[in-house]
């Protein structure tokens, strides 16, 4: 107890909180997997707990599972596949929450991820339905609106998805 | 595996776009062209995002058609065009393999090989030209012979040379300044043979 390891194989932790206040304990290596981690960690802001404010305990949950996952010593290739395949199957909400936490965390492969299955999400979705997914309230007039579609009709064309997930 | 849902959290009111404007340009960058153009009337910020500066549809616009079949110039700097088929409401995006960010086509066709039954796609740099096969999804990089090399092109650095397509060949009358075995010239006829699947110039 008294003998601090020293050794170079000794693993670093880091207690990460969510903006719901709970706390996560992570293997530095894992951690750093975060731009923004890795930042506040080489300017020795890590020794206590790191605030996440902008990220709650659902969403810092399934990133830590992410980072986890794709930390390189632990996984093989087609684990890591299929673990992205499942992971994009989540709901559209979770991934936007998870997407913007990438975003905040600077972790580019899960930004690309994220980023790519919200596209493919969306890609087919009525307007309307875009907008009830993102909380958007269309500033159109109607005929400005009308005129858009004329621009390009056969885009407003075809088996459209109405759903909203 | 189910993970113990706890409390959700919806996606607010995220300024006007309904999330932040750099992670809409991550997600928008990602759906094709078709997308774009509907999403476009979605709103006011939606619309000048998707029509903005950083967009892959600003100026993005027909280039040539043959048969339905509408090649796009999608305009983002990598040189990436959409094949469209309006009609059967297909779309595909086309990004030549072989070229580096700097370079610009000069020219572009569409024509239809009717022995068997294939659509390509002509894109003319200075010094080569690329042919892109719809039945093969194949590029081939080709060198022209004789061998021009484009000296000044009079469409303006962005412009683009639009090929009219008739049976079996696309022309260009190009007002270009051109180098054509040591000699210039200001402006000439070339076309595409899809038989002989090579460029030649139009003998004056």
């Amino acid at each position: 107890m008294a003998e601090a390891s020293s050794s170079i194989t000794e693993k670093f932790f880091l207690t990460l909180k969510s903006s719901d206040g709970d706390e996560f304990v992570l293997e530095e290596s894992i951690a750093i997997q975060s731009i923004t981690i890795k930042n506040m960690v080489e300017d020795g802001c890590s020794s206590s707990v790191i605030p996440l404010s902008k990220v709650d305990t659902e969403t810092l949950i399934k990133v830590i599972e992410y980072m986890k996952m794709h930390s390189s010593t632990s996984s093989n290739e087609e684990e890591i596949e299929n673990f992205d395949k499942k992971f994009v199957s989540n709901s559209i909400n979770t991934i936007l929450n998870i997407l913007e936490a990438a975003n905040f965390l600077d972790i580019n492969n899960l930004l690309e991820l994220c980023a790519e299955a919200v596209a493919n999400r969306i890609k087919n979705k009525t307007p309307e339905a875009v907008r009830k997914i993102f909380n958007i309230t269309s500033d159109f007039t109607p005929e400005e609106e009308a005129e858009i579609r004329n621009e390009t009709p056969w885009a407003f064309e075809g088996n459209l998805d109405h759903s909203l997930d | 595996m189910s993970k113990k849902k706890l409390h959700k959290r919806s996606v607010t009111e995220k300024d006007t776009f309904g999330l932040p404007y750099d992670i809409l340009s991550d997600i928008l960058i990602k759906v094709p062209v078709k997308s774009l153009l509907r999403f476009k009337s979605i709103s006011k910020p939606w619309n000048a995002i998707i029509s903005g500066d950083e967009s892959p549809l600003k100026n993005s616009h027909v280039l040539c058609s043959l048969d339905g079949l509408v090649l796009l110039d999608i305009n983002m700097l990598d040189e990436t065009f959409a094949l469209w088929n309006p009609s059967t409401r297909q779309h595909q995006t086309l990004r030549c393999p072989y070229l580096i960010n700097s370079t610009r086509a000069r020219a572009c066709g569409l024509c239809y090989d009717c022995t068997v039954h294939d659509y390509k796609v002509i894109l003319i740099y200075s010094l080569f030209y690329v042919v892109y096969s719809t039945n093969t999804d194949f590029w081939t990089m080709k060198t022209m012979f004789p061998i021009f090399e484009v000296l000044e092109s009079y469409h303006g650095s962005r412009g683009i040379n639009r090929g009219i397509s008739t049976e079996g060949r696309v022309y260009w009358s190009l007002d270009w300044e051109l180098l054509n075995q040591g000699v210039r010239k200001v402006s000439t006829i070339i076309y595409f043979d899809v038989k002989l699947d090579e460029l030649k110039e139009l003998p004056t």
